[in-house]
């Protein structure tokens, strides 16, 4: 796992809940804590984080990991604006993870090991994404969706008829967006 | 330590820390600007290599332009690329090549269509851009821009992006390669600039293609004169062969030629040694018979006069025999008998008075025997010097009627010595050869 993603879990507990509750989920998940955005981590620390999170908040890892990806966009579109500057709606932000985000994710970080996606865009009003990632990360992807919507003043309807957790092969999402007024922040 | 001491130092450590994240995210945007330009610049040298060693490897300049749209499609993630050709014996005219790359056919085929049809001027449309400035240029969005014609012909052509560079053999564009995304996209300075790159980099090959096109020309050239060398060579050796065959039969005919003239030679030398024994013996005849001849003529005619030498002779011969001359003898002994009185002799003895009137007689008839005798001499004289004369004569006729020969000296020599060998042995000479 790369340093980026523990640094923006550092990031939005501290903007929730203070500094001292990110050290308080280092000295619970008994991880020392000294990250950059640039180096490499066991998966395995983010999810004993996940863990206590959970455990300190009351909500399911999968919860957390949500909620992460939902706080962690409006982080990202201020890191990196370029990805988001072309686009007006959540659904062609999306279409460019494979083509645009991932290679510049993978340019940042080499041997980054981004997940899978692909895309059904036969329909105009639900965009059908598939998911596959060895790390079953998939409702960190509905939280950054969710976010991204916000980013673009939409709303975003999620089913997730197939999921990994669920013993399928890949999780599938049929996203449908509604415009809900101004952009979020 | 007071609880506001406290209270102080934890506030300090609280901006410290604050310090350091910011600083830590500050080096990590330095780090990933760093990692984003690195991954930028090997994805560039990549693709050049890539461009290069395919370029290097391809059959044909069309293969080079094949792989170097494909390269720089995946490498951009643009769908659309394609070729311009400089045309034929010209500079500024660009005709569309059948090079394309194109991720989903179906979805470009109108583009493709209309390109196709299309030919461009320098100045004209993004490909004649690029023609008349030698330089990559960039369209951000085809369907907004004045100087695009194909997206006149078309509500919708699927392109909006553009770019497109220059290939430059040298200094001269000779293909314009375009590239298109689905979407307008602002202008990237560093693609453009791999763009220049790779169109030099292709460049090379066009140079290489007409390096290897006039090496080829001269090639042919020079297998051309080889061919035209070695048929003269050819002609020059059968013509050789020729010459030695014609030498040769001359040869054989030289030395038949020859041996056939020995022979004469052999043949004429006997025949001309013959011929001088011949000659000789003829000049011998031939002397012999002068000889004779003249001696013949010479003994006739001196025959005759001998007649009238030997009358001549024969009158003095009796002429003397009956001279009277002895009768002075008789006198003279009758002087010497009366010596001693010779005047009384000659007075007084009857005999001896008659004596001086005989001896006067006798003086007159000697006179006149002398006389006689000194005609008939005149007359011998004559008849001799006659001899003389024929003699001459008959020597002249010789030396007139002689033929003339080359002799050898020395043989001639040797003749006369022998000739007067008698005379030579007579007096005593010894003669000395050398």
């Amino acid at each position: 796992m790369k340093g980026i993603i523990f640094n923006l879990l550092e990031e939005v507990v501290t903007q929730q809940f203070g500094q001292s509750s990110w050290d308080k989920l280092l000295d619970t998940a008994q991880i020392d804590g000294a990250f950059t955005s640039l180096g490499n981590y066991p998966d395995e620390h983010l999810f004993k984080l996940v863990a206590a999170a959970s455990v300190a908040m009351g909500h399911s890892p999968n919860e957390i990991v949500r909620w992460f990806g939902t706080k962690a966009i409006p982080l990202l579109a201020r890191k990196y604006p370029a990805f988001f500057q072309k686009h007006q709606s959540t659904r062609t932000f999306l279409l460019t993870l494979n083509g645009i985000i991932h290679p510049e994710v993978r340019k940042l970080y080499p041997g980054a090991d981004t997940p899978d996606f692909d895309f059904d865009t036969s329909s105009p009003d639900v965009l059908v994404m598939g998911y596959h990632s060895k790390r079953k990360l998939c409702s960190l992807a509905e939280g950054l969706i969710e976010g991204a919507a916000a980013h673009f003043g939409e709303t975003v309807g999620i089913r997730h008829p197939l999921c990994q957790h669920r013993g399928d092969a890949s999780c599938r999402m049929e996203l449908s967006f509604v415009k809900s007024g101004s952009p979020g922040s | 330590m007071t609880d506001a001491a406290l209270l102080v130092e934890l506030e300090q450590l609280r901006k410290r820390a604050e310090r350091e994240r910011r600083a830590r995210q500050e080096a990590e945007l330095l780090a990933e600007e760093g990692m984003r330009q690195l991954y930028a610049r090997q994805r560039q040298l990549e693709l050049l290599h890539v461009i290069a060693d395919a370029a290097n490897a391809a059959a044909s300049i069309e293969a080079a332009i094949q792989g170097t749209l494909n390269q720089i499609c995946a490498h951009t993630g643009w769908p659309v690329g394609h070729a311009y050709l400089v045309e034929e014996n010209s500079t500024v005219t660009l005709v569309p090549a059948a090079l394309w790359h194109l991720d989903h056919p179906e979805r470009f085929a109108a583009f493709r269509k209309i390109t196709e049809a299309t030919r461009f001027q320098r100045g004209e449309g993004l490909p004649g851009r690029v023609l008349e400035s030698g330089r990559p240029a960039w369209i951000v969005d085809v369907t907004q821009d004045s100087n695009f014609p194909r997206a006149r012909h078309a509500i919708e052509i699927g392109v909006r992006g553009a770019f497109g560079f220059p290939v430059l053999a040298g200094t001269t564009v000779v293909a314009v390669l375009e590239f298109f995304s689905r979407e307008p996209a602002e202008p990237d300075e560093v693609q453009l600039n791999i763009a220049a790159q790779v169109g030099t980099q292709l460049g090379r090959i066009f140079e290489r293609e007409q390096a290897s096109e006039r090496l080829l020309a001269v090639n042919n050239q020079l297998h051309q004169q080889v061919a035209v060398r070695q048929a003269a060579q050819e002609s020059l050796r059968q013509a050789h062969e020729q010459l030695e065959r014609r030498v040769e039969e001359r040869t054989k005919e030289l030395k038949s030629a020859n041996a056939e003239l020995n022979a004469e030679i052999a043949f004429r030398e006997k025949a001309q040694r013959e011929l001088e024994a011949t000659h000789k013996r003829l000049l011998e005849a031939s002397r012999l018979a002068g000889m004779a001849e003249v001696a013949t003529g010479v003994l006739h005619n001196v025959g005759n006069v001998l007649n009238s030498v030997n009358v001549s002779a024969t009158v003095v011969s009796e002429n003397l025999k009956k001279s009277r001359a002895c009768n002075l003898s008789r006198v003279a002994v009758l002087f010497e008998q009366h010596a001693a009185d010779l005047s009384a002799y000659l007075t007084a003895d009857p005999k001896g008075r008659r004596l001086p009137v005989y001896l006067g007689q006798l003086a007159k008839h000697l006179a006149g025997e002398q006389a006689e005798m000194l005609k008939e001499l005149e007359l011998l004289k004559k008849n001799i010097e006659h001899i003389k004369d024929i003699v001459a004569m008959q020597q002249s006729y010789a030396r007139v009627s002689g033929a003339t020969e080359q002799v050898n000296i020395a043989d001639l020599i040797e003749d006369a010595l022998r000739m007067n060998a008698g005379a030579l042995a007579r007096h005593s000479v010894q003669v000395i050869r050398d």
